[in-house]
């Protein structure tokens, strides 16, 4: 059993990844269930989708990970990343712990700019995820989309490519294929 | 016709996608229904598909209008589908207290999307005890799957018993997906008739009480008769757990993670009301003690406590250990295990602080709500300032309701233009201004609308006209189309004064909320601007063809685009606290231009 979560705000496009995702699980042989959590507006807030993956048919699993069963974290924004690390693995007798990719850049909190409270800077976030002594991977998803496609919206194609890594779903040309043929607004990459 | 739930692809589905497509297999024939969340989508798919099926959809203005017309499809004997969110139910009860004496003849279901935990709602009412109260069936699917299950149930035992049936879908199962398999039943095609039937349809006086005893006599038929209901694990344990809903699922994740599985039998009861005992009662005949999990006040407790009384021994435990509020937690199911059962968790769990504030979304860029609240709080704040009064603002449910909160309620749907009578009646001197968009505007705030008028109000209403009802995912409303004219639809119910105003110029806008509140009378400020997600031809022309850039060299500091206007697409840069258009996220609305006291920010557009 996985259990992964992907992690944005809204705008970000985690509900047509993990409709892509776990497409790409099926077909690659895992069977899997997942839930999207997108709160009651339309952008801009806290989304994820949680992920239960297994090979063989899934037993009965509750909807949402379980405290301590996180075993992959993708995040497009890192607050939203640590928002969900208490889920995370503690470390194992077989040396498994939780793994992390996350955004570098944060995208700012709106709330109340007038009444200075805004987030704290991302040094702090990024303390926070680094003192957590789980295995970080830090990524440039908006920046990387951004040169490479011409938009950070694409940024949640690159997440994706380190979800199926992660996972160790070695076909990328079938991740590519479902990802361009679900996610109408697709915008193509520069060939490498 | 039962063709795959994506073509091409696997059968993954939400619980959405799941009602949906049990309805289609089911042949229904009428849905009606009204937008909200947790089942927001079910009536998207159901219309992508509506050339492909034999069924009619009614975008219904309100739940009571939605489950009348259910009703009356119902009668012809179309199978009917009705679709609502919890809240809703509080709107369509009137109609619903009437269904069961009715007789309905299509199979009428009754899908209600609830919301422990509140993640998608205002409030998280817990509805179950509209079962009883219109004494109809009550099913609870406890996963993707299941939700198809029930509803062709539903359709089933609704044409059985002559009753609607309801089935409620939780938020977690709603939004959760996996993999589905269909069965389409075989229909023969049916011929759509209205009988006369005036013992059953003029329900009144020596009637009404005779048609009730019908009700009651038929559903107690169908409660000694029927049951649906699973076992899990050991029959013979002295430990039983009783589940309905999204518990069901994680009971049993946690009694295998834990392994004890030979500890406990699990009950999972799906037809929860009207409660047939009897397998409760078989199931506890050899338990010591027995455990009710479920989510909210304790509904199913309650029906067997009532129904088991006197003939089970074993102790009863349910709310007294899980609590009636919120949604029932993997981490308070597994506390209740390893403490019940004197066993060890075996994770050893990551024990870690974080700080981490809630990000609950905002208005998006290029919201027309945005600048319209920018311009509430000005025009309010400059009647501060020559009155001294606090203005305040009354809120209705909507995307106006997100962060930042400007209004002083959130509430239900029409709580800005209903309460903010009250107070004006109360405090006849206070500023106030009521809100609610269009969607609630035909909803409900219509008649609150001449009920002001009637009574005299001095009332400032605010309609925020964005063609659309957003949060629930853009489905149309009245003004999406030239089908009404509601600047005529206001002044033929007699409101006094009606200001038409563009979102986007806040600072007129300001103006003339400023000047409406000052006068006598009932005033509507009718404020256009479409959403910035449902974008019309000048919208994505603008989006195409203009540019914005803010001069710092003119820009003074006064950070009004920054810190009242708040858009997100305006950045300040850490190092130097200047200001910045993102244009990857500006929509160009242009708001923050005409808000700018300083002509800082410049628009180029070659229409301009």
């Amino acid at each position: 059993m996985i259990n992964l979560i992907i992690a944005g705000i809204g705008g970000q496009g985690i509900n047509s990844l993990a409709k892509v995702l776990a497409e790409t699980c099926y077909q690659s042989g895992y069977e899997c269930q997942f839930t999207v959590h997108k709160g009651g507006a339309q952008s801009l807030g806290s989304v994820y989708a949680e992920f239960r993956i297994h090979q063989g048919a899934l037993p009965i699993l509750g909807q949402g990970i379980p405290t301590g069963e996180l075993d992959i974290l993708i995040a497009l924004d890192p607050w939203e990343g640590l928002r969900h690390v208490p889920l995370s693995r503690s470390l194992l007798a077989n040396g498994s712990k939780t793994r992390l990719w996350i955004e570098t850049q944060s995208m700012p909190f709106f709330i109340e700019r007038d009444g200075e409270s805004e987030t704290d800077s991302q040094v702090s976030v990024k303390a926070q995820l680094e003192s957590s002594g789980l295995d970080v991977n830090w990524r440039n998803y908006r920046g990387d989309a951004t040169q490479q496609a011409g938009t950070a919206k694409m940024a949640n194609y690159l997440a994706g490519l380190d979800c199926i890594q992660a996972l160790k779903l070695s076909d990328k040309s079938l991740y590519d294929r479902l990802f361009f043929e679900l996610v109408k607004k697709a915008k193509p990459f520069k060939t490498e | 016709m039962n063709k795959p739930l994506s073509q091409n692809y696997s059968n993954f589905a939400d619980g959405n996608e799941a009602i949906a497509r049990a309805a289609q297999d089911s042949g229904v024939g009428y849905i009606s229904h009204y937008p909200g969340s947790p089942v927001n989508r079910v009536l998207d798919i159901l219309e992508q598909d509506i050339g492909e099926y034999n069924y009619v959809i009614n975008h219904a203005l309100s739940e009571h209008i939605a489950a009348l017309s259910t009703m009356g499809a119902s009668l012809c004997g179309a199978r009917s589908l009705l679709v609502m969110k919890h809240v809703g139910l509080n709107i369509a009860a009137d109609p619903l207290n009437y269904s069961a004496v009715t007789k309905i003849k299509g199979g009428m279901v009754v899908v209600v999307g609830t919301d422990p935990g509140a993640r998608t709602s205002t409030g998280e009412e817990d509805v179950h005890w509209y079962a009883p109260q219109f004494n109809l069936p009550l099913l609870e699917p406890a996963s993707v799957q299941g939700v198809y299950a029930s509803v062709q149930k539903a359709f089933q035992i609704s044409e059985v018993v002559k009753l609607p049936v309801l089935v409620f879908v939780p938020g977690r199962i709603a939004y959760q997906s996996s993999r589905i398999s269909r069965n389409q039943q075989k229909l023969k095609p049916r011929q759509y008739k209205f009988s006369k039937d005036p013992e059953n349809l003029i329900n009144v006086g020596a009637r009404a009480v005779k048609n009730h005893q019908d009700h009651v006599l038929r559903l107690q038929k169908f409660q000694k008769q029927n049951s649906i209901y699973t076992t899990h694990y050991n029959p013979v344990a002295r430990y039983g757990i009783v589940t309905r809903g999204a518990t069901f699922a994680i009971a049993c994740e946690v009694i295998e993670s834990l392994g004890l599985q030979d500890k406990v039998q699990l009950l999972n009861i799906e037809l929860s009301y009207p409660l047939n005992i009897s397998p409760f009662v078989d199931f506890a005949q050899n338990k010591q003690a027995i455990t009710i999990i479920e989510d909210q006040d304790g509904f199913l407790e309650t029906m067997i406590k009532r129904e088991a009384f006197g003939k089970v021994n074993c102790e009863l435990h349910g709310k007294d250990i899980f609590p009636p509020w919120g949604e029932v937690s993997d981490t308070q199911v597994r506390q209740f295990f390893t403490k019940t059962f004197d066993c060890d968790d075996k994770r050893s769990s990551f024990s870690i602080d974080i700080d981490c504030p809630e990000r609950p979304g905002t208005f998006c860029e290029g919201c027309p709500h945005r600048p319209a609240f920018y311009a509430i709080d000005k025009a309010l704040a400059e009647i501060k300032k020559e009155i001294g009064s606090d203005g305040i603002i009354g809120g209705d449910i909507g995307c106006s309701s997100l962060p930042p909160h400007r209004t002083d309620w959130l509430l239900c749907m029409n709580a800005g233009i209903g309460m903010s009578q009250g107070i004006a009646q109360i405090l006849p001197e206070q500023p106030l201004v009521s809100t609610g968009g269009e969607g609630s505007l035909f909803h409900g705030g219509l008649i609150s609308l001449q009920s002001a008028v009637e009574n005299n109000i001095n009332l400032t209403h605010i309609i925020f006209d964005n063609r659309s009802i957003a949060m629930t995912g853009h489905q149309d409303s009245p003004t999406s189309s030239d089908k009404v004219d509601l600047g005529k639809l206001l002044a033929a119910i007699g409101v006094d004064h009606i200001f038409e105003a563009d979102a986007f110029l806040a600072t007129k806008l300001a103006a003339t909320i400023k000047k409406a509140i000052q006068i006598d009378g009932v005033k509507v400020i009718w404020i256009k601007g479409d959403c910035a997600l449902q974008p019309n031809e000048e919208s994505l022309r603008r989006l195409n063809e203009r540019t914005l850039l803010i001069h710092n060299d003119q820009c003074q500091g006064c950070t009004l685009c920054y810190s009242k206007l708040q858009c997100p697409s305006i950045i300040k840069n850490e190092e130097d606290q200047k200001l910045h258009i993102e244009m990857s996220q500006c929509r160009r609305c242009a708001a923050c231009v005409n808000i700018c006291p300083n002509n800082a920010i410049e628009v180029s557009d070659p229409r301009l």
